[in-house]
């Protein structure tokens, strides 16, 4: 008799633990297949995260980290207060609107039954409390911000997000579409277009620092070529953004064709000869079938990139450092220079944590209302 | 998240790396404790005598290994890259029981941020090199060992050295590094164009400005006779406009820094950015960085090209024109340029063995005595008068040329938190010619920035 047999007859005569150990026994090969990656993130994940919250509230030379000054809430007060703070109703009138207007949706979702009293009081609460009330506040005359680059490299940030997250995700669909055909030449340009993906942030910045030079780039020779004046792209404080979004988009937009490749291939194919027996057109089929059939494909790549855009820095870093006047700067680079530059390691915690939380806000809702479309 | 992953697997990547390598050296440091038979740092110093003891150098100046690979001849170097690795290379060929090993090889963007890491992490390199302005950084938290005593007795004679390096090393009372040169800022003049502008005096030199007035009419003069650029420096990347606004502050017998607060928003201040601006908008091309401007000036384009010392040997090789370099000329009256100091440190490491502790001070021994191969391979200033007054200094290329700035070059100020406050200067200075900003307002909140900056 094995031991085996001997161990679950012995247990058989437990019968309130037959269910445990069978459901153990179960579970154990799940924990198998997750526990080496669980405990990757955990330590390298979530153990990092939690430091930064705690180190958030000390202050803490980089230089000589064990001397740890507990400040409270000193370095959020530094984030987000100033000298002769005053709230008035026109500051930033027409960001606050836009946000205001948010309302709208939610009020529906709440008619239509898809958001419950409380979730739909708590989104209200938040959107009023955010965009009412604290956008309103801003040092008064003779006032400053405790730390002006902080607003600034979030105002940039955001800017970043809202002209980076469109195109990369669109170009992405759109490149997805015109390579999910067989042919010859379809295997050669999928790779074309994913291979600046496995390039590192120095190489695309040296690549398109070069290209968008006036006088030796390829860009500005063009531009000469017919007729037109090179452009300083990266000396400019109206195209700089715009310039960096174009080599983030060359860089990155790969890895969504790659997922919409993914989705687009997991439609039903018989939809589509469904559609063509209807005499459906090309747009009316994109409509009907490969726009909800790609639903949670774009959920997901719309979440990965909103957090990746929030996560612009190298490029920045490298290409302009944050000009011209400040017009790249952006959050990390700001956490960067407080943590490593100046030694601030609580301060740039601090700044950190803020930037999670923004990052989960905006994961969270667009999973929240994307679950509703769906 | 693309960003994220790519983050991850490259830090996955350096931490194996890095795991590997502090594995590797904890090996050797268990190794040697082995073989001495004794735990004790001071007696492994003692009993490890036959053994080869390795030091960790940290450096920037760049990666250039496969150039100077098995070289121990230093007038083959052509880069300040090139002559520190030659020279480190010959210091291990010395049959001296050391071995100095490169840690990174960074440009100096990066230097910093990975030499504070190593000291977060505690186990800061045996040997480092380091800016002059950093050093109240460093030695204000206790984090740099003082050299004066240990140095003067293997050989280190402090009184060579000029009386502006030896200040540069110096905190409170005590010598923190080996200075290794001074660097600052020069004019670097196409010849041929002033000439062709008819601005050179009866022995074929190139008059230099001595008004902001005559520096402008220069200009038009130049621009109108030869039809190229008067003026031409990085305008954006690297804070060279800042070195330059600091030069033209001290002419006017204005300070930047009272030592503890800086105030750039002064009538000197406001001067200085003004001839910037001018310069920029009417004799430049404020859309230069400091790749064009260099490419612009060798291939003929620029009259007068502001940059450093360190490029000096390098023009003089690849200009296809009569080069020269020149102090910064005084427009205000006074002598004033930008300059600064590359010295050698002793980082503070307990855990560092005797044997460890002797190698690193030869090995900076070493780099003192090599102070004119130094300054004679990359064009940087000879920080000690009996170099300056060596042949061999006076025969390299133009150094009689830029004396004035041996002799007067000013320090940048040596402030606690100076690296933040220069770049929050420079992005507000930028700003005013690469995005139109109004002066006033720019220097005001340079003001503003750079006390931040110091303050925290």
């Amino acid at each position: 008799m094995s031991e085996k047999t001997i161990f679950s007859e012995r247990m058989a005569t437990v019968p309130a633990r037959k269910g445990f150990v069978k459901s153990l026994k179960k579970d154990l090969a799940g924990w198998g297949f997750i526990g080496p990656f669980m405990l990757i993130y955990l330590v390298f994940l979530v153990w990092p995260i939690l430091q930064a919250i705690g180190l958030g509230f000390f202050k803490i030379d980089l230089l000589v980290i064990a001397d740890r000054t507990f400040v409270g809430l000193d370095n959020y007060f530094r984030m987000f207060w100033g000298e002769n703070m005053q709230w008035t109703v026109v500051n930033m009138w027409e960001w606050r609107l836009v946000g205001l207007l948010l309302l709208v949706p939610v009020y529906r979702a709440w008619r239509k039954k898809t958001l419950s009293n409380l979730e739909g009081g708590v989104y209200a609460a938040l959107l009023v409390l955010v965009f009412a009330v604290l956008m309103g506040l801003a040092p008064g005359e003779g006032g400053r911000w405790n730390d002006s680059l902080f607003w600034l490299s979030f105002g940039n940030t955001v800017l970043f997000v809202v002209l980076s997250t469109p195109v990369i995700v669109g170009m992405g669909l759109l490149l997805a579409m015109a390579l999910n055909r067989p042919g010859r030449w379809t295997g050669v340009l999928r790779t074309v277009f994913f291979a600046p993906y496995v390039l590192s942030v120095s190489v695309l910045t040296l690549i398109w620092a070069f290209l968008l030079n006036p006088q030796l780039g390829l860009i500005g020779s063009f531009l000469e070529l017919i007729g037109l004046e090179p452009v300083s792209f990266l000396t400019s404080p109206t195209l700089a953004m715009p310039a960096i979004v174009v080599a983030t988009l060359w860089w990155t937009v790969g890895f969504n064709v790659v997922l919409y490749l993914a989705g687009l291939q997991d439609i039903d194919k018989s939809l589509y000869e469904a559609a063509e027996i209807d005499g459906a057109s090309y747009w009316q089929r994109f409509r009907d079938v490969t726009w909800p059939g790609l639903r949670r494909t774009t959920l997901l790549v719309m979440v990965l990139q909103i957090i990746a855009s929030f996560q612009i820095f190298g490029q920045v870093f490298i290409m302009t450092r944050g000009g011209p006047n400040g017009a790249t700067r952006v959050s990390i680079q700001h956490i960067y220079e407080s943590a490593f530059r100046d030694f601030n390691l609580g301060y740039a915690s601090a700044m950190s944590v803020f930037l999670f939380l923004v990052m989960i806000v905006f994961s969270v809702l667009q999973f929240r209302f994307s679950k509703d479309e769906t | 998240m693309l960003e994220t992953k790519k983050k991850m697997l490259q830090l996955l990547a350096v931490g194996a790396v890095s795991a590997l390598v502090l594995s590797g050296c904890a090996a050797a440091d268990e190794d040697n404790s082995a073989d001495s038979g004794d735990t004790s740092s001071e007696s492994s110093g003692d009993t490890a005598s036959n053994e080869e003891v390795t030091i960790e150098l940290a450096r920037f100046f760049g990666d250039c290994d496969d150039t100077t690979e098995g070289v121990t001849d230093v007038s083959q170097a052509t880069s300040e890259c090139e002559v520190i690795q030659i020279l480190t290379n010959a210091f291990n060929e010395e049959d001296n029981g050391y071995t100095v090993e490169k840690l990174g090889g960074q440009a100096w963007g990066d230097y910093y941020t990975q030499l504070g890491t190593t000291f977060s992490g505690g186990n800061p390199p045996d040997v480092a090199v380091m800016h002059q302005h950093r050093l109240p950084d460093y030695v204000g938290r206790g984090l740099l060992t003082p050299v004066s005593e240990p140095l003067s007795s293997i050989g280190v004679d402090w009184n060579d050295y000029t009386a502006p390096a030896l200040g540069a090393a110096t905190y409170e009372g005590e010598y923190y590094g080996v200075p290794f040169d001074i660097h600052g800022s020069l004019w670097h003049v196409n010849v041929d164009i002033y000439e062709e502008a008819g601005l050179t005096d009866a022995d074929g030199n190139p008059i230099m400005a001595s008004s902001a007035e005559e520096l402008l009419e220069q200009c038009q003069t130049v621009q109108a006779e030869t039809g190229k650029q008067f003026f031409g420096h990085d305008w954006f990347e690297f804070g060279v406009g800042a070195r330059l606004f600091l030069g033209l502050v001290w002419q006017q017998g204005g300070e930047l820094s009272d030592g503890t607060t800086a105030n750039p928003d002064s009538p000197e201040g406001a001067e200085a950015l003004s001839l910037l601006n001018q310069l920029a908008s009417d004799c430049s091309n404020p859309e230069q960085g400091y790749t064009d401007s260099q490419a612009s000036f060798l291939a003929g384009d620029v009259a007068v090209l502001h940059n450093g010392t360190w490029i000096v040997d390098q023009y003089d090789r690849e200009s296809n024109f009569t080069y020269m370099a020149t102090d910064i000329p005084s427009i205000y009256g006074d002598f004033g340029s930008w300059g600064d100091s590359h010295m050698w440190v002793m980082p503070t490491d307990s855990s560092r063995s005797a044997a460890e502790e002797e190698a690193s001070l030869a090995f900076m021994a070493y780099l003192y005595e090599n102070v004119g191969n130094w300054a004679i391979g990359t064009g940087h200033i000879a920080p000690r008068q009996s170099i300056i007054e060596s042949a061999s200094y006076s025969d390299a290329p133009q150094r009689d040329n830029y004396a004035g700035t041996a002799d007067k070059a000013r320090m940048v100020p040596a402030v606690p938190g100076w690296a933040g406050a220069w770049d929050a200067l420079s992005e507000e200075l930028n700003a005013t010619w690469v995005a139109g900003k109004d002066q006033a307002q720019a220097l005001a909140d340079a003001e503003s920035r750079m006390n931040d900056a110091l303050a925290n």
